[in-house]
């Protein structure tokens, strides 16, 4: 039924039509392969995983109700992107009002000094996501959209700019400030070269 | 200072301006190819460390499952909208008046337009006011009934004609 391609991951092209009628099928199928990915996104760009698990379910509902409106001859991703994005703004502006403080006090000391663990250590995995949340937490969320979805998503700088509505060089401005940072943060606690 | 001399029209300041503006924004940004070692390897293990998250369920939550039911009563009554509003009205007017008028027999037609040509519908079964909901159908008119209350939907055909388009 699916036929997923690099920009099509989760076959949406051919699941469309079922998608539209409402396929309980499809839905299960499209659910499964697309929400870790929508999930992952938001998971960068809100760097809390707790509002990741509820935000993602949020954007699996809005992007199944405006299916309607996405035009097939147009790639997915940059569509889907979008619209996560956008609701992740939605969402970071509301908890800016609500505990602005105190999520900047949490995450300020979360980067633990040390050496970070290896990323794909299951034994860590604890120590993994609070690195990794800690570390997006240093961005800006303008930097974070930018960096989640160039460099950790692999999405191309045009279609970045298109999701956060900003020209193309903004982006690769954005991504330069991220790295910059990040280096400045992790590269002395790196695991041993030889490993990622 | 001298008041005759205004350095910003100097022509070699003009000029210096003019390049200024001119000058192209230095292009800021490299590929990730391009950055030092450090930098490369930090994002690698972010990326690395994001793809090794998944989130906690994989199957859609509820919500999305009864939005999806193809046949489900809410797609169905969604399809269904305006006919199904029109039994509820029928039935909602209808039934409290059946109730209050009986035991009493039916007084005088409801001021609905009847039309006395038509030949008279046939009973309906006496099975409460639902089940007596069409009472008469053809090409000209549909006639609903629910207790005394009767509705008349007649056809285009019955109306004034339209007026030609010139």
């Amino acid at each position: 039924m699916t036929q997923p391609s690099a920009t099509d991951p989760a076959g949406i092209v051919a699941l469309r039509p079922a998608l539209l009628a409402g396929d309980a099928a499809a839905i299960d199928a499209w659910y499964r392969a697309e929400h870790p990915g929508v999930w992952r996104l938001c998971l960068g760009v809100l760097a809390d995983a707790t509002e990741a698990d509820d935000l993602a379910q949020d954007a699996m509902l809005h992007l199944l109700d405006t299916l309607d409106r996405w035009d097939p001859a147009r790639p997915w991703p940059a569509w889907r992107n979008r619209v996560v994005v956008n609701l992740c703004r939605d969402r970071l502006r509301r908890r800016a009002t609500r505990t602005a403080h105190e999520d900047a006090a949490q995450r300020a000391g979360a980067l633990q000094p040390g050496a970070l663990p290896s990323p794909e250590d299951a034994a860590q995995a604890g120590e993994v996501r609070a690195a990794l949340l800690a570390a997006l937490s240093a961005l800006t969320p303008r930097e974070r959209e930018a960096f989640v979805l160039v460099d950790l998503s692999g999405a191309p700088a045009a279609q970045a700019a298109a999701a956060m509505d900003v020209a193309e060089g903004t982006v690769r401005s954005l991504l330069t400030l991220a790295r910059r940072r990040l280096r400045g943060l992790m590269a002395d606690r790196l695991p041993a070269a030889g490993r990622p | 200072m001298d008041a005759g001399h205004d350095p910003l029209r100097e022509d070699p300041l003009d000029d210096l301006s003019r390049a200024f503006r001119d000058w192209p924004a230095p292009y800021a940004t490299r590929e990730l190819t391009d950055e030092d070692q450090a930098t490369r390897r930090s994002v690698a293990w972010l990326a690395v460390a994001l793809q090794a998250q998944s989130p906690q369920t994989a199957a859609p939550p509820e919500a999305l499952l009864q939005r999806a039911s193809p046949a489900g009563p809410w797609r169905l009554l969604r399809a269904g909208r305006p006919l199904a509003a029109a039994a509820v009205l029928l039935a909602l007017l209808g039934g409290p008046l059946l109730l209050l008028s009986e035991p009493a027999p039916s007084p005088a037609p409801p001021a609905t337009v009847v039309d006395e040509r038509t030949p008279p519908a046939p009973a309906a079964p006496d099975a409460g006011p639902v089940a007596g909901l069409v009472v008469a159908a053809s090409r000209e008119r549909i006639e609903l009934r629910s207790g005394p209350v009767r509705l008349l939907l007649l056809s285009r055909d019955n109306t004034t004609p339209r007026e030609e388009p010139r």
